[in-house]
């Protein structure tokens, strides 16, 4: 009965790590679909502000309605704020909402400061600033975006048997 | 009815708990005026008052809420929603409209580009004017403006803040939905400063009544045209022709057949035939009737109604 008890915890840890290796290789992966969506985010805010001159919350708006989650409730939240117009900087209410509906994405927290970066040069200015603006920030995340799918080509096989071969190294120590 | 608490969001929150506590109705509102470092003041009733801290009206300066710059500030960023750049064009002709259809006027320190005005920046006064709508001001001009069942081309001249747009609003409406001088028509307005409709995205917020199609923010010369040729309005609205572009655009909606309904600024038949823009078309009898408004005895009075020769048929009301 011990022995079918060891086997079934050695079983189990092999699993467990087995799983951690996949989940770090699947955090890589989301990481580069979220910037890729990001990034898609940047291009439809351009086009809103580029082809009918939208207003931020509408461009916000009207965006959130044709993206994936996390940024769709990020950005829906963001126009419902500022259209409430409670006396916050469009600063302070892009960087709130960064840290409150983004935070459980997979971005690194570099990722989400260049995000709040971005919130800092938005709204002033004339059209051709903003547009340029969000160019630069569009620039920012292709570079990361193709950095962390390099990352996740090199890292994704050794999160992987990384995670087999620890199992297996613990079930050895444990035997 | 102005929506108080959508209109009053527009203003810095000291100065939006201000006006809350103001003891006067917001329809008896005409303008309220911010200047960096100086009172807060307000057109009330045709009559000027400085507000104070506490939200009081006074006819002396002392005791004036006095506006900070970063009041103003935060004003505008909220008047332009927090999107300076999508008002580009309406700040270098130097009013925003909200929604609503309030009128924003601004000035500041202009930037130039050769002889244009490019933008304003620096911008440190502002004068908030309400727009009003006012179911029925048009009853008593009705019966004029319309002659055996048939609308004639009518022509509202007014000083600024005589009620010209209100009294065009209430004109459209009631040629849209039907009267008992004639009955519905289809009507185009043009509303290149969205003050007649006060549209949201499109949508008119003030009522315009059922027959009416709206082009919202369109030049007046180029949307005139463009609602001949796609919607087929029986009558076309402007608010405040004023150049020749706009001339050239009546005349050809005239010769389409549709029946033409706009104002101008001027403050009697004289100014009219004086000014080298209507010239033409006064001594042309395009207009069959002149609708003069004063405000000597209070906001949208008439002061004479013409025809095309001139004469005045306007009865004592």
């Amino acid at each position: 009965m011990i022995k079918m008890l060891k086997w079934i915890g050695i079983v189990l840890v092999i699993c467990g790590s087995t799983a951690a290796g996949i989940s770090l290789s699947r955090d890589l992966e989301k990481r580069v679909k979220q910037l890729n969506e990001l990034r898609k985010v940047v291009v439809m805010l351009q086009g809103e502000i580029r082809y009918s001159n939208a207003p931020l919350s509408e461009a916000f708006h009207h965006v959130s309605l044709r993206i994936k989650e996390p940024f769709a409730i990020f950005l829906e939240h963001v126009a419902g704020h500022m259209e409430e117009f409670s006396g916050e900087t469009l600063n302070d209410i892009f960087s709130q909402h960064i840290q409150e509906d983004l935070k459980y994405t997979s971005l690194l927290p570099e990722d989400l400061e260049q995000l709040k970066r971005l919130g800092e040069s938005m709204g002033y200015l004339d059209r051709q600033m903003q547009l340029e603006t969000m160019n630069l920030y569009l620039d920012q995340v292709n570079t990361a975006c193709e950095e962390a799918a390099e990352h996740y080509r090199n890292k994704s096989k050794l999160y992987h048997c990384l995670g087999v071969m620890g199992g297996l190294f613990l079930a050895v120590i444990f035997i | 009815m102005i929506k108080k608490d959508e209109f009053i969001k527009i203003f810095a929150m000291n100065i939006r708990n201000i006006l809350n506590n103001l003891k006067v109705s917001f329809e008896d509102i005409q303008e309220i005026r911010m200047r960096i470092n100086r009172p807060l003041m307000m057109t009330c009733c045709g009559d000027e008052y400085f507000i104070t801290g506490k939200g009081e009206l006074k006819k002396e300066e002392q005791g004036g809420y006095q506006v900070s710059k970063n009041e103003l500030m935060e004003t505008m960023e909220y008047i332009a929603n927090y999107s300076m750049y999508a008002f580009e064009e309406e700040l270098r002709q130097g009013y925003i409209t909200i929604q609503g259809g309030h009128r924003i006027g601004i000035a500041g320190k202009t930037i130039l580009d050769g002889e244009k005005i490019r933008n304003v920046k620096y911008i440190s006064f502002i004068n908030i004017r309400m727009s009003h709508q006012i179911m029925g001001c048009a009853n008593k001009v009705l019966p004029y403006i319309i002659e055996e069942r048939n609308i004639c081309h009518t022509l509202l001249i007014s000083p600024p803040r005589c009620g010209k747009t209100t009294l065009l609003r209430d004109i459209i409406r009631q040629i849209s939905n039907g009267n008992k001088y004639c009955g519905g028509s289809t009507v185009g307005v043009v509303d290149e400063r969205s003050e007649i409709g006060g549209a949201y995205q499109g949508v008119p917020q003030n009522d315009l009544g059922i027959r009416t199609d709206l082009l919202d923010c369109c030049p007046k010369a180029a949307g005139m045209m463009m609602l001949v040729r796609s919607m087929s309005p029986n009558v076309i609205a402007v608010d405040e022709i004023g150049d020749y572009g706009d001339i050239h655009a009546i005349e050809s909606v005239i010769n389409c057949g549709c029946k033409l309904i706009a104002t101008v600024h001027g403050s009697s038949m004289e100014d009219i035939k004086c000014k080298p823009l209507l010239q033409k078309l006064v001594a042309e009898k395009v207009f069959e009737r002149y609708v003069i408004l004063h405000n000597d005895r209070g906001i949208g009075q008439v002061k004479g109604i013409f025809d095309e020769r001139g004469t005045n048929i306007l009865e004592s009301w």
